[in-house]
């Protein structure tokens, strides 16, 4: 498109230069060649010839200058005769010459100007991209369109905003890191101080003078309770700090659910399992898994759904999906309960996020089944639904690959 | 008045008829073939106004044979040249007659009626083909005439001198050191264009003819 652009802009040009020089041609340079032969000049030529003639034979001493003088003028004459005879042909190569002259101009000028449009197209291309990686969240983007011009200067300043990006970007992840440290400390604070404080009052209370053989049994088991609170707590973190590798194995993906759901339909009251497969019966799924650590990641998240479902007062239901594509397995395990809130959505999977008060967990079960799913090579990822309840989409590999299995 | 018109009309078609008269090819001596009555070209007005500037006015005679029933075999050609120039100061013609011989001859005529005179009673050898008359049945002969306005010396001496006037917009009347020292003033692209410029003078014919002959004259033509 762009070189149909420049070839009707330079011909326009072209017809627009021929025709102003056809209408300078005729109208001025024509005019001067008129001018420059005039008629009266042929005749007063013709008349000197004449004359000197004359002079000649009222002269004879003098007849050899004059007799010069008329060979001087009617070569003149004759020349200018012989040029006038010519008249058209020279007119038509001044003109060739000058269209000529004025088309190499227009053609160079053509070619500068389609030069200076691709490398404007490059230049443009290069903004482009940057701006589109700069929208992707690139950082410190060199966009390499000099120059003082326009582009140059919004390349500069799209530099300048991807520095400043980068910038804010470092700021904000720095706070988020002290504020998920920040998070982090409370909720350890509060795990540990509970039972602390629990067991410290205890202690006191076995401290007191008199107190009886069963007292202290009593306070000896409540000190015990409050102490496997504590290791219960310190495997909670030791799991996420240590989790092991999977052991990858190329499994029935329908089977391994079909077994958890069996095992563990009792283990949420109110909770309803339902496996459902969108494959014939007669074609296993089958995935590169380790089992146990699916079985956490899908206990995981029936466990929130079940206490989701708890909060909101109500009993509910389970489905577990499967589907496959070309290279993939999908487990989609989808409750009917109260959804994600949108604003914990973003940090879903971070670890010590959840929407459970403190002390009543510490936000760990989806970061740690994330990390068992991309530990897999696969993902688990929050979907978008417009219907009620969470959907959660599990993604295994098919086959185990090189730098996955244990 | 009428008959005046009338006379003038007359006199003007037999003047056409005349000038489209197609000469002879006869016989000359040595083999060669000559052309006679010739048309009357100096009673035309373009040409009697060109040989008044002085300018010398060139006839060239160009003579292609041929043997129409064979069709094959040698092609002969000949020519011949005519300049008339007219003498302004001495107020004479001067002719000089180049014929296919390379045999030149030159007249001094006083005036334009003996010119026409002279020209009438031209028998100018077109020819030197000896073979020309002992071949079998006549030749077809071509003949073109064409009067230029002036001679190639006059043309390149009115090139030269259009180019050093283009050149250094001056008297161009000496091809000498003034035209040296133009050209090392003018650039490459002015040279172009006084070459390209003072090349356009070429010598158009004023006057054209041309004739199919044939030789010998066949009974009757």
């Amino acid at each position: 498109m762009t070189w149909r652009i420049a070839a009707a802009t330079l011909g326009g040009m072209l017809l627009a230069a021929a025709a102003v020089l056809w209408i300078f041609e005729r109208q001025i340079s024509n005019a001067w060649f008129r001018l420059g032969h005039h008629p009266g000049t042929v005749a007063a030529l013709e008349r000197s010839l004449a004359d000197q003639k004359e002079l000649a034979r009222l002269d004879p001493q003098r007849r050899d200058h004059y007799r010069s003088r008329f060979d001087e003028i009617q070569r003149l004459l004759q020349r200018l005769r012989i040029v006038e005879h010519n008249r058209a042909e020279i007119v038509r190569r001044y003109e060739m010459v000058l269209l000529a002259a004025v088309g190499g101009v227009l053609l160079a000028a053509g070619g500068v100007q389609v030069a200076r449009q691709r490398r404007q197209e490059r230049r443009l291309q290069r903004l482009r991209d940057a701006l589109v990686a700069l929208a992707a969240g690139g950082e410190g983007l060199e966009v390499g369109v000099g120059g003082r011009d326009t582009l140059g200067r919004i390349a500069g300043m799209v530099e300048d905003i991807s520095r400043a990006v980068a910038r804010d970007r470092r700021r904000l992840a720095s706070l988020n890191h002290l504020s998920a440290w920040q998070e982090a400390a409370r909720r350890h604070a509060h795990e540990m101080k509970t039972p602390l404080t629990a067991a410290h009052l205890e202690l006191q209370r076995l401290q007191r003078d008199g107190a009886s053989a069963a007292e202290v049994r009593q306070a000896a088991a409540s000190l015990a309770e409050e102490l496997e609170r504590l290791a219960r707590f310190t495997r909670h973190f030791t799991s996420f700090a240590r989790l092991p590798r999977p052991r990858l194995g190329e499994h029935d993906l329908g089977e391994a659910v079909a077994e958890f759901a069996a095992a563990f339909a009792w283990a949420w009251p109110g909770l309803t399992l339902n496996l459902q497969t969108s494959l014939p019966a007669a074609a296993p799924v089958r995935a590169a898994f380790d089992r146990e650590m699916l079985r956490q990641v899908l206990v995981n998240l029936c466990d929130n759904s079940a206490r989701a479902l708890s909060e909101a007062g109500r009993e509910g239901n389970v489905e577990i999906r499967i589907m496959e594509t070309a290279d993939a397995a999908i487990l989609e395990v989808a409750d009917d309960g109260p959804g994600i809130p949108p604003a914990v959505r973003p940090t879903l999977f971070e670890p010590y996020v959840t929407t459970r008060a403190v002390g009543e967990g510490m936000g760990l079960g989806l970061a740690i089944s994330r990390k068992i799913l991309l530990d897999h090579g696969g993902d688990l990822e929050l979907v978008e639904t417009a219907t009620p309840g969470a959907v959660f989409r599990l993604t295994l590999s098919k086959r185990v690959r090189q730098g996955t299995a244990a | 008045m009428r008959r005046t018109v009338l006379g003038c009309l007359g006199m003007a078609l037999l003047l056409a008829a005349r000038l489209h008269a197609a000469p002879a090819l006869e016989p000359a001596a040595g083999g060669g073939v000559a052309l006679a009555g010739l048309p009357p070209l100096f009673g035309r007005p373009e040409i009697r106004e060109q040989l008044g500037t002085g300018l010398t006015t060139t006839v060239i005679l160009e003579v292609k044979a041929a043997a129409p029933r064979t069709g094959t075999g040698s092609r002969p050609r000949g020519g011949a040249r005519v300049d008339v120039r007219y003498e302004l100061w001495d107020e004479v013609y001067l002719v000089t007659r180049v014929d296919a011989a390379g045999k030149v001859a030159r007249a001094t005529l006083p005036s334009l009626e003996k010119l026409a005179e002279w020209w009438r009673d031209q028998r100018i050898v077109v020819l030197r083909a000896p073979g020309l008359a002992a071949a079998q049945g006549p030749w077809r002969v071509d003949v073109r005439l064409r009067v230029l306005p002036f001679s190639q010396a006059e043309q390149r001496d009115a090139q030269r001198w259009l180019s050093q006037t283009l050149s250094q917009g001056g008297d161009g009347g000496s091809a000498g050191a003034a035209s040296e020292a133009s050209k090392d003033r003018s650039s490459s692209f002015d040279q172009v264009l006084q070459t390209l410029l003072a090349t356009s003078i070429g010598r158009p014919a004023l006057f054209e003819s041309a004739w199919k002959l044939s030789y010998p004259r066949e009974a009757g033509r």
